[in-house]
């Protein structure tokens, strides 16, 4: 166990969330919860249902973050952003990527890409996660 | 004929080309080359992949981009094949978690392949069997790779990083369709990465005649004879790209136009991106031919290996083309970074181990 300094539990049981995005609606009060949660934190139902959030987002504010945690060297400055899906309003805090530091501006259009997020060294696993870019030019 | 491959063909399509480009003239500058060494390989840049990708999340918008041209559900594939020479892990399948993340699992078989630049095209000849058997609906096999070079190394001019991937289902809704295929396979040892080694080896001339062409070659011929066609029965050809001259050279062996080399032909731009190097130039032909045309594709990988597809587009592809960004959308993605962040990128800077 030397090697890892990461939780490998933790990450695989968080993969799915990891790797796609997701929300749950509520059937009571019609509201979007995100992180999902088993119960409606406006109004208390447990009539929700799961869905994967997709499509594109836009940036609302950023940070760069230069004193980086372990893993994350190669990665620095890290830039972090929050983006909001418009159609549900969620919003989601995410590292942002192919980008330059000088080229953000609120109301970037972003799309999701997955990408690595951190190693453990270079023994220890990988952990991959959705991050987010501006949106490509496609004809 | 009752060949398995005409009841199979490609459902979708996709590509991936990191955004980062090296210009050839960055290489000849920090180690001293000749300016016309990358002339004479006709390169002009390659794509590198970022600090944050790999051969798995390349091989996972290559293959998202296929998913959303086959419009398939991902319930309904029964084998993720990923090939690959640059495998993050050395043992842990990339396959599983590109499987993963696309929603594949856990109904589906996924392993990675290895055969240095054909493993992806053998995967495609495997796939043709599952799914001509009725084993599966659909297979999703992947090309990806961050191909390494030793700084310094002449291969520093092409080796880069890329994806593609196709979902290969039934012949009837399929965008293009399979007519026959035929491999060519020897023990040939041309190019190599011994296990624990950080960059591959290869033998200069001996990459040339007795591998590149002579499986080539081999595999095309095998495919004519078998199928009767003639050179010129082809609208396009796409051969293994790991320079821009050696696809023209063994094109011309084989009596085929130059005209239908080069639109397929797009190293120059990207580099050889191994496993995806032949794929993303089918990938392009599919992105522009027409109905009806006869593409030929030969894929090599050293060690050594080639394989000959007869690929007929249909009106399908009209119809998918639009639903994801083309190979050429991905070439004009592109930032020039210089040989420091080449080297940060591709982890050729040594770091004390964390
Ligand atoms: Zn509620």
């Amino acid at each position: 166990m030397r090697w890892m300094k990461y939780s490998v539990p933790r990450y695989w049981r968080s993969r799915r969330n990891l790797y796609k995005l997701e929300a749950v609606k509520c059937r009571s009060c019609g509201r979007v919860n995100y992180p999902p949660s088993a119960t409606c934190r406006y109004c208390g139902s447990r009539n929700i249902e799961y869905f994967e959030i997709k499509g594109l987002a836009k940036l609302i504010t950023w940070t760069a973050i230069y004193s980086e945690p372990e893993g994350f060297e190669v990665f620095k400055p890290i830039i972090v952003g929050v983006v909001e899906f418009p159609q549900c309003g969620v919003r989601v805090l995410a590292r942002i990527t192919d980008v330059d530091l000088s080229e953000l501006r609120e109301g970037l259009v972003l799309e999701p890409v997955l990408r690595k997020m951190s190693e453990d060294g270079a023994a220890g696993i990988i952990r991959y996660s959705l991050a987010f870019r501006p949106k490509m030019n496609s004809n | 004929m009752n060949s398995p491959e005409l009841s199979v063909g490609v459902t979708g399509w996709g590509s991936y080309i990191p955004m980062y480009r090296l210009l050839v003239s960055e290489v000849v500058r920090v180690w001293g080359f000749p300016p016309e060494t990358p002339r004479n390989l006709g390169m002009e840049e390659k794509a590198v992949a970022g600090p944050d990708e790999d051969s798995v999340t390349m091989g996972y918008e290559a293959a998202l981009n296929a998913l959303r041209r086959a419009e398939v559900s991902p319930r309904d594939i029964g084998a993720v094949w990923v090939g690959s020479e640059s495998k993050p892990y050395a043992v842990k399948p990339s396959a599983s978690i590109i499987a993963e993340a696309l929603g594949i699992t856990p109904a589906t078989m996924a392993t990675d392949l290895e055969f240095a630049c054909r493993a992806a095209s053998e995967a495609l000849r495997i796939s043709i069997g599952a799914v001509a058997s009725g084993l599966v609906k659909y297979a999703l096999v992947i090309g990806t790779d961050t191909a390494q070079a030793e700084p310094g190394d002449i291969l520093e001019f092409t080796a880069s990083s890329g994806a593609s991937a196709f979902v290969v289902g039934p012949a009837d809704s399929a965008a293009a369709v399979f007519e026959a295929s035929y491999t060519y396979v020897t023990d040939t040892p041309d190019f190599w990465r011994r296990d624990g080694a950080l960059f591959p080896l290869h033998t200069e001339a001996f990459t040339g005649e007795p591998a590149y062409f002579s499986h080539i070659v081999g595999a095309v011929k095998g495919l004519l004879e078998k199928t009767r066609l003639r050179p010129s029965d082809f609208d396009y050809a796409v051969f293994h790209q790991p320079n821009a001259t050696f696809p023209l050279r063994v094109a011309a062996k084989l009596g085929i136009e130059k005209e239908k080399v080069l639109p397929g032909l797009i190293v120059s731009k990207i580099g050889n991106t191994y496993n995806a190097s032949a794929l993303t130039g089918l990938s392009r032909i599919l992105d522009i031919a027409r109905p009806g045309q006869r593409v030929l594709l030969a894929p090599f990988g050293s060690g050594a290996g080639s394989d000959a597809y007869s690929i007929i587009v249909t009106d399908e592809a009209l119809e998918r083309r639009g639903k994801a960004p083309t190979v050429d959308d991905y070439i004009a993605r592109r930032r020039v970074i210089d040989y420091a962040s080449y080297a940060k990128y591709r982890s050729l800077i040594a770091r004390l181990p964390r």
